[in-house]
């Protein structure tokens, strides 16, 4: 890539190859849409064919108006980072973000309305709840992890980030997987396979979008100028390659023909089961823990200005972290049909993955020691730390859970719902908002517009928080008893339908819950929109370096 | 049961009893190396310098 | 390479390479993360007593075939288990607790994770098939505190059925012991299961024992609501508990 100056302009191998491939995909996929078993599918293929179209145009204008010369790695000594991948998946999360909690609050106000549901299929419970659990995982979640990931394996590599184009088709194939997906839930094109919904053909183009996320990340560390990789990217490395293997292994499955959306996975029954909850809770384990580790790892020292509080007990937390959780699935199906051997390791297993992730947290923790009085100051560093504290809090709660006698009233129950809703809205979604507020402003090179509004933010989606996850212990724990309910004369005491009626306050009050995080989120849209719209500084002033922006 | 589920089980009864035993004790050693490594005192400077990567990037020294 | 101090005792070496050389990182991790799938999910694929010995569990007709599929698609299971645990409040309420057996020709199995509703593990043959109609049309008019959507848009819709023989050979492939018979008259059986007045309806249930029939007329056509009853009311009814004996599959 290193070219001579003044050479003549010309398309580089990839920028040729991936246009061949694009333009035939575009006719494939055409193809496809004219044959196709439902009308889904065919919009399916159509959006791939013009997707490809699309794709193949960009590459054509992006050369036209590119220099002849790639840009240089280095400028003036120092490394010339590309953020543009960056930027693009950081303002894309806030848009998932905002698209993903107001689905969540509309299927909550369904639960305590069901008329909402308005009879139609598009909007039902079942088909919306796939909608929102994807826009919030996958598509919130997964483009903070692509912009966090890009930013922090740049500079703690010093290095540019490795490709022209590959980072590109990692963020755009990326965000196109996630509207086939989410599309696709709407319309009916689902696995039936929990926060594995999405079908062959939009799996099969995530994974070769996932390779090379992959080889984007390890080329660029091939190139740093650190002899050490920093942990963060431990985890990053091993959120991609585990969530590949999670992936793959839930997805074998044969297409019932290339003309249908519909596949059939090989296994059935328990088998599926097990196969099914060793992805999802590793889902949990590497998407949303692994990863969200590497931002904690990597934006808390920065903001701090402090080292992470013991290197050396990362190490630790990293292995036992990676090398436990992934026993842990079986936990989500005690007193199943599952032989009961699986359910016992399940069990333990989730018990002792208490300590890798209380050691994650005291790292984080403690890397305040000596500076808490910047928790009074900086609402962005105070986001950061509770989402900590909250990630403490749910990974005390899923040992708990995951106790055959716990669960047998736990499982079925709101009680689960609650405990997801901790670890996602109060560790995920607030150590997301924490670095996307740093990041936005480093990369974009702004100040950050209010702090107030960080603040306001905050505690409004705390008090969202807190009251989301106490009305969802209430109900689940009210209703587990109610099912187990016994009259004095022996029979069951409470019908199922009593035990609805009885959770309707709750879920109104879930509700507002919901209510107050979105407006917390939204909040924070219009400080970024904001920031963005103010005056870039100086770059004698680099945010970057300071880790405290003033107002 | 037939024969050939009899056989799968002790199969797994003994691969199920080496793992439990064996198993657990390579990985257990495993984590000790782990920590052992981690927190050899003559390895603290080491990673409190690779602890300073995020701090001390490039810019930071403008 | 290795940058190690040269205090560093045996062993260190190896994380050092770790930590400095990204392949080896990635290797490391695979062999950490590949243990506990590994011993936790391949015993069940060669364990004889994973899935129970029971008769009567059979292949679903093409008819309720298009029913689960509908099941699938409308996400039912994010508010219904088909699991019935052996406890004792579940096993009164829902009836004998699940056998892995019963959900083995489920591609996708739908155990579910969240009951918003009751388990329907073995709802089959518990009401009318007009009852069925009726709560999915309207299930406050049935049931009034019911927070289920309505799905009365099932009832219009015709059935895309000419796909299922296809599907079942995909499925036979996996595993699932359809016969060539069965394949061959999947679209005949689909639309004699639907309508009580269709001739080969004694066939159908010669092929798929305890099929519950239908009863549509045949000059109707099928809908979607038409195959969603009869999955839903073959749920849970192919092991006959008379005769089942819990003491021969411990596991």
């Amino acid at each position: 890539m290193e070219r001579p100056p003044l050479i003549a302009k010309q398309m580089t191998f990839g920028e040729q190859s991936l246009s061949a491939i694009f333009a035939a995909l575009a006719i494939a996929t055409a193809y496809v849409a004219t044959k196709a078993y439902t009308p889904a599918y065919a919009f399916h293929s159509a959006l791939f064919s013009l997707g490809s179209i699309g794709a193949v145009a960009a590459i054509f204008l992006r050369y036209r108006a590119r220099p002849a010369e790639f840009p240089p790695l280095m400028i003036d000594g120092r490394p010339n980072y590309n953020y543009g991948p960056v930027k693009f998946t950081a303002l894309a999360s806030l848009f998932w973000g905002i698209a993903g909690f107001l689905v969540g609050l509309y299927l909550a106000l369904e639960l305590a309305f069901p008329v909402l549901n308005f009879d139609l299929p598009w909007i039902n419970f079942g088909r919306l709840r796939p909608l929102h659990t994807s826009a919030v995982i996958f598509a919130f979640g997964g483009n903070v992890l692509l912009a966090t990931s890009f930013y922090i394996m740049q500079r703690t590599s010093r290095a540019r980030i490795a490709g022209d184009l590959a980072p590109w088709v990692v963020v755009l194939g990326y965000n196109f997987f996630i509207l086939i997906a989410g599309t696709g839930y709407l319309l009916g094109v689902t696995r039936g396979h929990e926060y594995a919904e999405p079908e062959w053909y939009a799996i099969l183009w995530l994974v070769i979008i996932w390779v090379t996320y992959l080889l984007v990340y390890l080329f660029t560390l091939a190139r740093r100028a650190e002899p050490h990789i920093y942990v963060a990217n431990w985890f990053f490395l091993a959120f991609i390659v585990t969530v590949a293997v999670l992936v793959l292994g839930n997805n074998v499955e044969i297409p019932v023909s290339i003309y249908s959306p519909q596949s059939v996975i090989v296994w059935a029954g328990v088998q599926d089961a097990m196969i099914q909850w060793w992805y999802a809770h590793n889902a949990v384990g590497f998407f949303l823990t692994a990863g969200f580790l590497g931002i904690m790892y990597y934006f808390i020292p920065k903001r701090t200005g402090r080292p992470i509080y013991s290197y050396r007990l990362s190490i630790v937390h990293f292995w036992s972290l990676i090398f436990l959780y992934i026993w842990a699935g079986p936990h989500h199906l005690h007193y199943t049909a599952l032989p009961d051997w699986a359910q016992t390791l399940g069990m333990v297993f989730s018990v002792v993955l208490w300590m890798p992730s209380w050691g994650g947290m005291i790292n984080g923790l403690m890397t305040l020691s000596g500076a808490w009085d910047k928790l009074r100051t900086d609402p962005v560093l105070r986001m950061l730390v509770v989402s900590v504290a909250f990630y403490g809090m749910s990974t005390f709660e899923g040992p708990l859970l995951s106790v055959k006698a716990v669960n047998s009233l736990s499982h079925y129950t709101d009680w689960g719902i609650g405990h997801v809703h901790s670890g996602s809205l109060g560790w995920v979604a607030f150590v997301s908002f924490g670095a996307l507020y740093c990041l936005i402003p480093w990369v974009y090179n702004r100040q950050l517009y209010s702090l107030k509004l960080v603040n306001w933010h905050f505690w409004i989606s705390t008090i969202g928080i807190v009251f989301y996850i106490s009305a969802m212990w209430v109900a689940g724990i009210m209703q587990g008893l109610m099912w187990r309910a016994y009259t004095p004369q022996g029979f069951l005491e409470y019908s199922f339908v009593e035990t609805t009626e009885a959770l309707h306050p709750e879920y109104i009050i879930r509700a507002i819950g919901g209510g107050l995080f979105l407006i917390g989120a939204l909040i924070m849209v219009y400080n970024i929109w904001r920031t963005l719209a103010s005056p870039a500084i100086e770059p004698a002033q680099d945010l970057a370096a300071s880790p405290m922006p003033a107002e | 049961m037939n024969t050939g589920s009899v056989e799968a089980v002790t199969t797994y009864e003994g691969l199920r009893a080496f793992a439990g035993a064996w198993g657990l004790i390579f990985f257990g050693f495993i984590f000790l190396g782990v920590v052992a490594y981690a927190f050899w005192p003559s390895r603290r400077k080491e990673f409190e310098q690779d602890a300073q990567i995020p701090l001390r990037e490039d810019d930071d020294d403008v | 390479m290795s940058q190690s101090s040269q205090h560093a005792p045996a062993g260190g070496g190896f994380h050092k390479l770790l930590e400095t050389n990204s392949i080896l990182l990635v290797v490391g991790i695979l062999l950490m993360v590949s243990v506990g799938g590994i011993v936790e999910i391949v015993p069940l694929f060669y364990l004889k007593n994973t899935i129970e010995k029971v008769e009567g569990v059979r292949p679903y007709s093409p008819l309720e075939l298009a029913g689960y599929n509908i099941y699938v698609r409308e996400g039912c299971y994010t508010c219904h288990s088909q699991m019935i645990r052996p406890l004792r409040d579940e096993v009164e309420r829902y009836g004998h607790y699940s056998l892995a057996a019963e959900s083995m020709y489920d591609h996708p199995f739908q155990w579910g994770s969240k009951r918003n509703g009751p388990d329907i593990a073995r709802v089959g043959g518990k009401y009318s098939n007009d009852w069925q109609r009726d709560h999915l049309r309207s299930p406050r008019s049935v049931v009034p505190s019911s927070i289920m959507p309505g799905y009365a848009f099932l009832a219009s819709t015709p059935l895309r059925g000419e796909h299922m023989a296809e599907q079942m050979r995909v499925l036979r492939i996996t595993g699932v012991p359809y016969t060539d018979e069965q394949i061959e008259s999947a679209q005949a059986d689909l639309l004699a299961q639907n309508a009580a007045d269709a001739p080969g309806a004694a066939e159908v249930q010669k092929r798929y024992p305890n099929a519950v029939l239908g009863d549509a007329s045949s000059k109707a056509g099928v809908t979607e609501e038409d195959a969603l009853v009869a999955y839903l009311q073959h749920l849970g009814v192919s092991v006959d508990f008379k005769i089942y004996d819990d003491k021969a599959n411990v596991r």
